[in-house]
């Protein structure tokens, strides 16, 4: 082995320091969001006046809003999910719940929940597949449901969006319940900066393991079943690190599609929801960034760093693998469909900073970490690289990850203190050791199968499991 | 350089230095121990790399468990403390002799008792707040409170000027005012909104002007906070804004009336019906509703309805409804056909609140009209006259 060709050698060791700059380049860059995050985050925090909010709450000034609310199979948690939006503490705002074909009798718990009836509608500018039927409530709500046959998520949205008039339009997944001042916390910026901000969203939190009553979160506590701890870990990461630092630069790619607000102008001027990707929510905000710099606009998407919505995470491995997969995907499909955005100057921040940072860090990350993985483990084969070097390559890797997912969990506690007991802090801290351990290599496996189901063109969203939120308040 | 651009650089420069020195540490580790203990380069470097990282996985560990342990220790601490402390300050402000035993107990638990002092000084208003007011400067807070709202972090200097504004005015006025110069804008907001309701005219009409001149929240907040004083300032300052000559102060002033909707005697709205900016004539066709007839509206109204920016054709319809001119009813089938659709849909609307004519249009349009027209009507009359009791049960 010892006697391997010098071309073999020569072209193993480029691979190997190839690795070691690409890992290193990663490490820094999350490294500097991390940071960043952390203090653009304590400095958005000074500049909050919580104070102000009542009298915000008061004024006629305040934009109205349409909150839409697409619905496929969500009979489990539609009601509560509704309850929760019509409970929100914002004067002005209508909830538009599409069905968008279910299967299930999602469509009937609404009419019984909600007092539903028929009523007339007329269709807007977007084409979508055909509407059934409106209907509104004879209570004194501000609901309207769409009965529409099934077209996927973004269909549904863009059905929505024929409907209503707000000038702000909030897309809220049915599965996600929302903060009493949810609302206004997001469409604070675009109060701030108006007709600059074309898009906003909030922190998602973790729902799992919390006490739910009548649609609101009651009581925060951190999950007892691992898959969710695991993912609180991530979404802390995600949310408190990253967004918040891509926020700053003005190069936010992706807002969650679990609650987002648009403008509606801007959106509909850039074209309404794409119905040719998993990853809708990642794709609006790729092309708002386009059309802010083709008309040479001086436009901002924001991420506000409040907690605003709360979703369940899946529990199963298998749920969590669909979803996983779809998330890859549609980053690889928004990616590919804007790439004439890579390096192009003319996006600004957004061409090139936050599309290479994706597109060699978030789409292609998975399948360099897993060829590393493999390279390291034949070149020990191989005896081209010692096992102690390679030992330290793979713990210190594991470490950064540590370091991350443990920063996360201290800027939480450091700004928001959501989580009240010491116990719940340990959990956390604890996840954040264990899911360096077996877990995060599993993702990496599974967003390198998202990659190549993207790039043979697999479609579809697979089903997803709703185990809904009364089970924890039964458990709780 | 503006607030917001200072704070810009800061955060960046803050994370370039905690970055700096993240590698810097990494950097001495590496070549002032490791190297001349290990015999490879590479081994070396991946030591120093991983030990420094798990140092910091420590340390985070560490601080996080000691926040969260002194964050309860003191939520204990205060739930077994405060409610003495609330006591002797009730008491004081009633009788104002429990200084020295309050003062005794600064000294052993100061935040404690600066807490309780502004808890309570939130609830209190005459001569107990005057004893309490005493009492903080005797404490020491108020001297305190004035350093720190000149300090330099911005939650310190906001902390500050929300604890002066709770005491009574001698001790806390000229920090107040000068609260109101403050370079962040969140800072200016904070003051004058404690400083509303003991202000004089003289002081309100600097708060307006600081309400005109902010952002959109600050004027936002600002509006609700001097709904009281409407009228006060629509003796002086609303005229002064509204003839200013300024465009970005009178469309600020008639933002501030359109949101109080209130019946004021502004006549300065008039003249600026025949404004030049679009915006500016919008805005005072939405207010004259609200200001007193002093002239015949309708010419002007009905004028507007033929205005080239449709901005103020739309303002038009809406004032025709809202005034209520029939004479309109026209000229308002005519703009339901208007090119610009929100124009059109203020007309359908404005013709639904014209009563039965108005809606007889609407029906035909429905029927007979274009796409745009016929929507605009349906959405018009479903709005004003729908019931949702006349619909029909699924």
């Amino acid at each position: 082995m010892t006697h391997l060709p010098t071309l073999v050698r020569a072209v193993y060791t480029g691979f190997e320091w190839g690795i070691i700059f690409y890992v290193s380049g990663i490490n820094a860059i999350y490294f500097f969001l991390m940071v960043l995050g952390f203090f653009a985050l304590r400095s958005y925090r000074a500049r909050q006046t919580p104070e102000t909010r009542e009298a915000l709450l008061n004024s006629p000034m305040l934009p109205e809003v349409s909150i839409i609310v697409p619905a496929h199979n969500e009979a489990v948690t539609i009601s509560q999910s509704v309850r929760s939006m019509l409970n929100l503490n914002y004067p002005k705002f209508e909830v538009v719940v599409v069905n968008d074909g279910s299967k299930d009798d999602t469509l009937d718990v609404l009419i019984k929940e909600f007092h539903l009836c028929k009523s007339t509608f007329r269709s807007g500018t977007a084409i979508t597949r055909p509407v059934r039927a409106v209907y509104r409530s004879r209570d004194p709500i501000r609901l309207t449901v769409v009965d529409k046959e099934n077209g996927g998520k973004a269909d549904a949205l863009n059905a929505g969006l024929n409907v209503v008039r707000s000038p702000l339009i909030a897309a809220v997944d049915s599965d996600s319940l929302l903060e009493d001042n949810a609302l206004l916390h997001v469409v604070e910026p675009f109060i701030d900066s108006p007709g600059k901000v074309v898009a906003t969203g909030g922190i998602i939190r973790v729902v799992n393991g919390c006490r739910v009553e009548r649609g609101r979160v009651t009581r925060i506590s951190s999950p007892r079943q691992v898959l969710a701890l695991f993912q609180t870990i991530e979404y802390l990461r995600a949310f408190l690190g990253g967004r918040v630092a891509f926020s700053f630069l003005n190069s936010l790619l992706l807002i969650s599609g679990a609650f987002s607000v648009f403008d509606r102008e801007a959106l509909m001027e850039a074209g309404g929801f794409a119905t040719t990707t998993v990853g809708e929510d990642m794709e609006v905000i790729v092309r708002l960034h386009k059309r802010g710099h083709q008309k040479k606009e001086n436009y901002r998407i924001v991420f506000v760093p409040e907690p605003v919505c709360w979703t369940e995470v899946p529990e199963r491995w298998a749920t969590l693998h669909r979803q996983r997969n779809r998330w890859q995907r549609g980053t690889v499909e928004s990616l590919i469909a804007h790439r004439c955005m890579l390096f192009n100057p003319r996006f600004g921040g957004a061409g090139l900073f936050a599309m290479p940072y994706f597109v060699v860090f978030e789409m292609l990350g998975p399948v360099v970490e897993l060829l590393g993985y493999a390279m390291t483990g034949l070149g020990v084969l191989l005896h081209l690289v010692s096992l102690q070097v390679a030992a330290l390559f793979f713990v210190a890797s594991i470490l950064f990850g540590v370091l991350l997912s443990m920063s996360a969990v201290v800027l939480e506690e450091y700004t928001m203190r959501r989580y009240p007991s010491v116990s719940d802090l340990g959990r956390l801290l604890g996840a954040a050791v264990l899911e360096n351990l077996g877990y995060r290599q599993l993702l990496t496996v599974w967003r390198s199968e998202g990659v190549w189901d993207a790039l043979r063109g697999k479609r579809g969203w697979g089903a997803m499991e709703r185990r809904g939120f009364q089970r924890d308040a039964a458990r709780a | 350089m503006t607030p917001e651009r200072k704070s810009r650089i800061s955060v960046l420069s803050k994370t370039l230095a905690v970055g700096m020195a993240y590698v810097l540490v990494i950097v001495v580790f590496h070549r002032w121990y490791l190297a001349p203990r290990m015999t490879s380069l590479a081994l070396s470097v991946a030591v120093a790399v991983a030990l420094v990282q798990c140092a910091t996985i420590v340390a985070m560990l560490g601080i996080s468990l000691l926040l969260k342990l002194t964050a309860q220790f003191q939520e204990a601490r205060s739930a077994r403390i405060s409610p003495r402390i609330l006591e002797l300050l009730a008491l004081h402000a009633a009788e104002n002799g429990r200084a020295a035993e309050i003062e005794r107990l600064r000294r052993i638990y100061p935040r404690l008792v600066e807490q309780c002092l502004v808890e309570f000084l939130r609830m209190v208003r005459g001569g107990g707040r005057e004893a309490l007011s005493e009492l903080a400067a005797d404490l020491g807070f108020v001297q305190q409170w004035r350093r720190d709202s000149r300090g330099r972090g911005i939650s310190t200097r906001k902390t500050a000027v929300a604890h002066l504004a709770l005491v009574s005015r001698r001790f806390a006025g000229p920090a107040l005012l000068g609260a109101l110069q403050d370079d962040d804008e969140t800072i200016r907001l904070h003051a004058a909104r404690n400083m509303i309701r003991n202000a004089d005219p003289a002081e309100l009409a600097q708060i307006f002007g600081l309400a005109l001149n902010g952002s959109r929240v600050t004027r936002m907040v600002l509006a609700e906070d001097l709904r009281p004083h409407a009228l006060e300032l629509a003796s002086e300052a609303i005229p002064a804004a509204l003839t200013s000559g300024v465009p970005s102060r009178m469309l600020a002033a008639l933002d501030v009336l359109r949101a109080w909707s209130k019946f004021l005697p502004v006549p300065q709205v008039y003249g600026l019906l025949r404004h030049s900016d679009p915006a500016i004539h919008a805005a005072a066709l939405d207010i004259l509703p609200f200001v007193p007839r002093l002239s015949p509206l309708e010419a002007e109204v009905l004028s507007a309805l033929n205005d080239p920016a449709e901005e103020v054709r739309a303002a038009a319809a809406r004032a025709a409804a809202s005034i209520g001119i029939t004479s309109a009813v026209p000229l308002l089938s005519h703009r339901l056909h208007d090119q610009d659709p929100s124009t059109a849909a203020a007309a359908a609307h404005a013709l639904a609140h014209l009563g039965s004519e108005g809606c007889r249009i609407l029906e035909q349009e429905m029927l007979t009209g274009s796409l745009l027209a016929a929507s605009a009507a349906l959405e018009a009359l479903e709005r004003t006259h729908f019931s949702p009791a006349e619909t029909v049960a699924v």
